[in-house]
């Protein structure tokens, strides 16, 4: 050979080339040629040898052509290299085609048709699994795992303020101080801030209430969002004293405007101020909340205030600044403020909160509790079908066997016997898909409390996530049996086919079902848990009755003039009260379980409280007219608020709660003292005491609240409480008498007391509803698992009973036997479930009240509720058992 | 030579494995090599076709093992039966060609 021209291939090309080969030669196995694989390995390395002189590329060139080769050549069958003629004169049909025709359509139909209840339940199941399934992945990946829909999302945070005594977490930020903050921090691009109101427009032929978010200046350039149509506002317009505008949400202008781009240039009326409208921010920018959003243009007077707090911070961090050094920044700005503050801004610090965390918040918990169990329910579910598929292998076994035996390779055997389920679940897969299409769609309807909820939908990933989920199902339903089917040799399962020596274990099978009783345990146990917590929700004494109550509010600003508001909250309780029918009528600021509350710390004349200063810190809301009888709150000593006053000067009076009252040390004279809201107003006298009000929801400990009987005006848009005899009727006499005292106001928000008490539970009782129906599914699931391992296990034993049955067992011992059987497997099953749901215990501590999850009853309570389910599943095969006829079961031959 | 017939056609694979053989026993890589000397580059046989063609042969009792102590390597011989085969084959092929010129089928010569 002439001298290489071409410098030689390094030696770890052609080891790698080699290493490849070898692979390859073990992947691609092939009946006889096994023996010769050291010889190939051998004249491989020759081959590569050779082409690595002549350089990489031919050295590629070999390997890719020898691959090929290898591949091709292991998939034709043995017959077809003994006679290629040389001038063949029939096509010969390829190995591969051959396999891929076993599993052809139109034998899989056949086959589908023969067993159409199986093909049905296999069907539905996979269909129903995917829908669901992937509905719940669109909710997760739209809930929590996407970034929020804003440029950079992962750089926004909420930013509120914590009170020195930390009696809540956070705590809204004063106007002033965010302003001081923007100034001087140095780590962020931008901090904002805005607040929510109601407010009336009657810029169209109705009065109509919107939510509106009141921003200040630069809030829509933190987010950093595009709006849909027209802008956002301008610096002119963000100045207090500016000219009005208003951007709309998509919700709004397409409910209002029909997503007419006109609409942009005309104006709201809000309040008798003219809003013109600038521009339309996308849906996904604010979820379903806010109608509209106008500048808050705070006046320069109110950043003096530095204890009126009502703005819900935001900020954007500056690119490749952590979020730690943020918070120290701003940490380090706020103990300046304290030094040069030290009255209102001692002691205060800071909270910053990643923004996506502070809007799923936690609700993130409850989403993945329902996603868990859907996947587990699914997984059940393909455990089923697999065992079903099990079954029908069982039965198909002979024919399995002789079909190899004529000369069908595993491969082929193997595809026509997965083809039907692969049918199954890809059809199964696309309607399921389908269905969580349409589901997606709907969800926001469903559950409109959700965040984020505008941004659902399906997309890519869901299609990804539908996609992998049909193929592992196809996998595990159908190519696993059908592998476990043909893996057994030929000769025994010929020679044993449906005789009784076949005494195979069935470890998959039994594994699956084993799976299936611990799973269902784990839902069951949870989805009893959760519904027992629910149960304790709504048997707490709140000291308070929503049945037969109304409430409702009458859109007004804070900005309005306080006496003229007053004498329409006068006027309205009083004609109210005199309507036949209605018993009490009230109002508060905010109503029990709305999670809204204004905590201050207190005193009272002499008695010393429990907190520093002898203050005590607690809730407080402002009330008037009969709001105690209307929710019906019992009156414990004293009396309750005295009728409406209109005099701003006159000294008011205060409801204290039992708690209150205790933490003072339950003094005997209570009545009468002063009690002062430290920095917010002069005393008020305790005029009552009202037993324990579950003001912060059923779960919450009743903490001290006080009840300012406030003059009417001082709180402009209260809740209004009306108790009536016929509380269905009495909306509409609510908006008349509203009309008649002043045609602009809105009247909205009636609801029923119960509705609104109602929705506090409401995520409770949809995650307890949720988790008893898949528990249901669970039961029913693994019932069908053990029915069909039991009936399998029979079928296949028949001959082998019937000759103990003909040798004198009697047929209670043969049902014992199967009895025993299935005991094992559920012993085991009843084992890993109560196991694994003390270790998921943790998981759902924080979901429920009043009970913890060891909770010894309710694990009881399941295993027996399971046995009982898996007594009945098994029953049929136990009693056809004892029903094998001797003479004909021994004579049968499969 | 009935009992040769039995193994007819071979495949063109078969056919020049034992062509390769006729001369002197030959390992893989030089069957290979000779079969692409053999056709002029024509025909460059993967490892794969060639030893499941072989594990064939050596089945059909065409080909068998040849004893080399001195080389590690695995050199295969044709076996009489082989030759018998190869030259069955090669009177079946004449056969045809003759055929196929007598009905007039002449290649072009020349241009191939």
């Amino acid at each position: 050979m002439s001298p290489p021209a071409i410098p030689p291939v390094p030696d770890w090309r052609l080891a790698l080339a080699r290493a490849i080969y070898r692979r390859a030669l073990s992947l691609a196995p092939r009946e006889g040629r096994t023996a010769l694989r050291a010889d190939m390995l051998e004249t491989f390395e020759q081959l590569s040898a050779e082409a690595g002189r002549r350089g990489t590329w031919a050295l590629a060139r070999l390997l890719g052509r020898e691959l090929l080769d290898l591949v091709r050549s292991a998939r034709r069958s043995p017959q077809d290299d003994a006679a290629r003629p040389i001038l063949a004169f029939e096509p010969r049909v390829s190995g591969f085609r051959r396999v891929a025709r076993s599993a052809a359509p139109w034998r899989t139909w056949k086959g589908l048709v023969r067993r159409p209840g199986f093909a049905l339940v296999a069907l539905l199941t996979m269909g129903a699994g995917t829908a669901i399934t992937t509905t719940l992945f669109g909710i997760v990946d739209a809930v929590i795992l996407r970034p929020l829909p804003y440029p950079d999302a992962d750089r926004l945070v909420t930013v509120y303020e914590r009170s020195p005594l930390r009696r809540e977490a956070t705590s809204l930020v004063a106007p002033g101080r965010l302003e001081d903050w923007r100034r001087r921090v140095t780590t962020f691009s931008n901090l904002a801030g805005s607040y929510g109101e109601s407010v009336t427009d009657t810029s169209g032929a109705d009065p109509e209430r919107l939510e509106a978010r009141r921003v200040s200046p630069g809030f829509f350039a933190v987010y950093g969002s595009v709006p849909l149509a027209g802008r956002v506002f301008v610096a002119e317009e963000e100045q207090p004293g500016g000219p009005g505008a208003a951007v709309l949400s998509e919700a709004f202008w397409t409910r209002r405007f029909a997503a007419d781009p006109a609409a942009i240039g005309r104006s709201l009326l809000v309040g008798g101020r003219q809003f013109t409208i600038v521009g339309v921010m996308a849906r996904a920018f604010a979820g379903a909340g806010t109608d509209v959003w106008l500048p808050a243009q705070t006046p320069a007077g109110m950043l003096t205030i530095r204890d009126a707090r009502f703005f819900n911070g935001v900020g954007r961090v500056k690119p490749g600044v952590s979020l730690d050094q943020a918070a120290a920044d701003l940490a380090a700005v706020q103990r300046q403020l304290g030094e040069e503050f030290p009255a209102t801004d001692k002691d205060w610090s800071v909270v910053l909160t990643p923004l996506k965390a502070a809007r799923v918040g936690t609700q993130a918990q409850g989403v993945w509790l329902v996603f868990a169990a859907v996947v587990l329910l699914w997984l059940i579910a393909v455990a089923n079908v697999a065992g079903l598929m099990l079954v029908q292998m069982a039965r198909r076994s002979r024919e399995l066997a002789i079909r190899t035996a004529i000369g069908a390779s595993r491969a082929e055997v193997v595809a026509s016997a997965a083809s039907d389920m692969v049918v199954i679940a890809v059809a199964g897969g696309a309607v399921g898909a389908g269905v969580a299409a349409w589901l997606l769609r709907i969800v926001p309807a469903l559950v409109p409390s959700l965040p984020r909820v505008a941004e659902i939908g399906l997309d890519w990933r869901a299609v990804v996530f539908a996609s992998v989920g049909t193929a592992a199902a196809a996998a595990v339903c159908g190519v696993l049996p059908a592998l476990a089917a043909t893996r057994a040799d030929v000769a025994a399962r010929l020679a044993s086919g449906g005789r009784g020596a076949s005494r195979r274990s069935h470890g998959l099978q039994r594994a699956l079902v084993i799976a299936q009783v611990a799973m269902s345990v784990v839902l069951v146990g949870s989805a009893v848990l959760l519904l027992r917590s629910y149960v304790n929700l709504t048997q707490v004494d709140a000291g308070f009755s929503g049945q037969d109550v109304v409430t409702f509010r009458v859109g007004a600003r804070w900005d309005e003039d306080r006496a003229r508001i007053g004498q329409l909250q006068q006027s309205l309780v009083t004609r109210l009260g005199e309507e036949p029918g209605i018993r009490a009528v009230g109002f508060t600021s905010f109503l029990p379980f709305s999670q809204a509350t204004l905590r201050y710390r207190v005193t009272v004349s002499g008695l010393t409280g429990p907190d520093a200063g002898g203050a005590l810190a607690v809730g407080v809301r402002s009330v008037g007219g009969a709001y105690f009888a209307a929710i019906g709150a019992r009156i414990e000593q004293g009396a309750a608020c005295p009728a409406l006053g209109g005099d701003f000067k006159a000294r008011r009076s205060a409801v204290v709660n039992r708690r209150f009252v205790d933490a003072f040390g339950a003094p005997a004279a209570i009545i009468g003292r002063d009690v002062t809201i430290i920095q917010a107003g002069g005393p008020s006298v305790i005029g009552g005491v009202v037993a324990d009000i579950g003001e912060d929801g059923p779960a919450s400990r009743p903490v001290p609240y006080v009840y300012v009987c406030d003059t009417a005006g001082s709180w402009p848009d209260p809740n209004y409480v009306v108790r009536a005899d016929n509380p269905a009727v009495i909306g509409a006499r609510i908006r008349q008498v509203v009309r008649t005292l002043d045609p602009a106001r809105a009247v909205f928000g009636v609801t029923p007391l119960e509705t609104v008490l109602d929705a506090a539970v409401e995520r409770p009782r949809l995650q307890a509803g949720l988790l008893a129906v898949f528990s249901a599914g669970a039961l029913a699931l693994a019932a069908v698992g053990l029915y069909s391992l039991f009936m399998l296990m029979v079928r296949e034993r028949t001959r082998e009973i019937g000759v103990r049955l003909a040798l004198g067992a009697t047929p209670a011992r043969v049902t014992r036997q199967v009895l025993t059987a299935a005991g094992g497997v559920l012993v085991i099953g009843l084992g890993a479930g109560v196991g694994m749901t003390l270790l998921a215990g943790r998981l759902v501590t924080t979901l429920l009240f009043g009970i913890t999850p060891y909770d010894p009853l309710t694990l009881v309570l399941v295993t027996m509720t399971l046995a009982l389910v898996a007594l009945a599943a098994i029953a049929g095969p136990a009693r056809r058992a004892a029903r094998i006829d001797p003479t004909t079961a021994i004579r049968a031959d499969s | 030579m009935s009992d040769a017939r039995r193994f007819l056609p071979l495949s063109p694979q078969q056919f020049h494995i034992l062509l390769a053989l006729v001369d002197q026993p030959r390992h893989g890589y030089g069957v290979i090599l000779d079969v692409a000397d053999r056709t002029g580059g024509e025909m460059r046989m993967g490892t794969g076709t060639l030893y499941t063609a072989i594990a064939r042969l050596l089945a059909l009792e065409l080909v068998a093992d040849s004893d080399r102590e001195h080389d590690r390597r695995r050199y295969y011989r044709i076996t009489p039966l082989g030759r018998a085969v190869l030259v069955a084959e090669t009177a079946r092929l004449e056969a045809l060609v003759r055929l196929a010129r007598d009905g007039g089928v002449q290649p072009a010569r020349g241009r191939s």
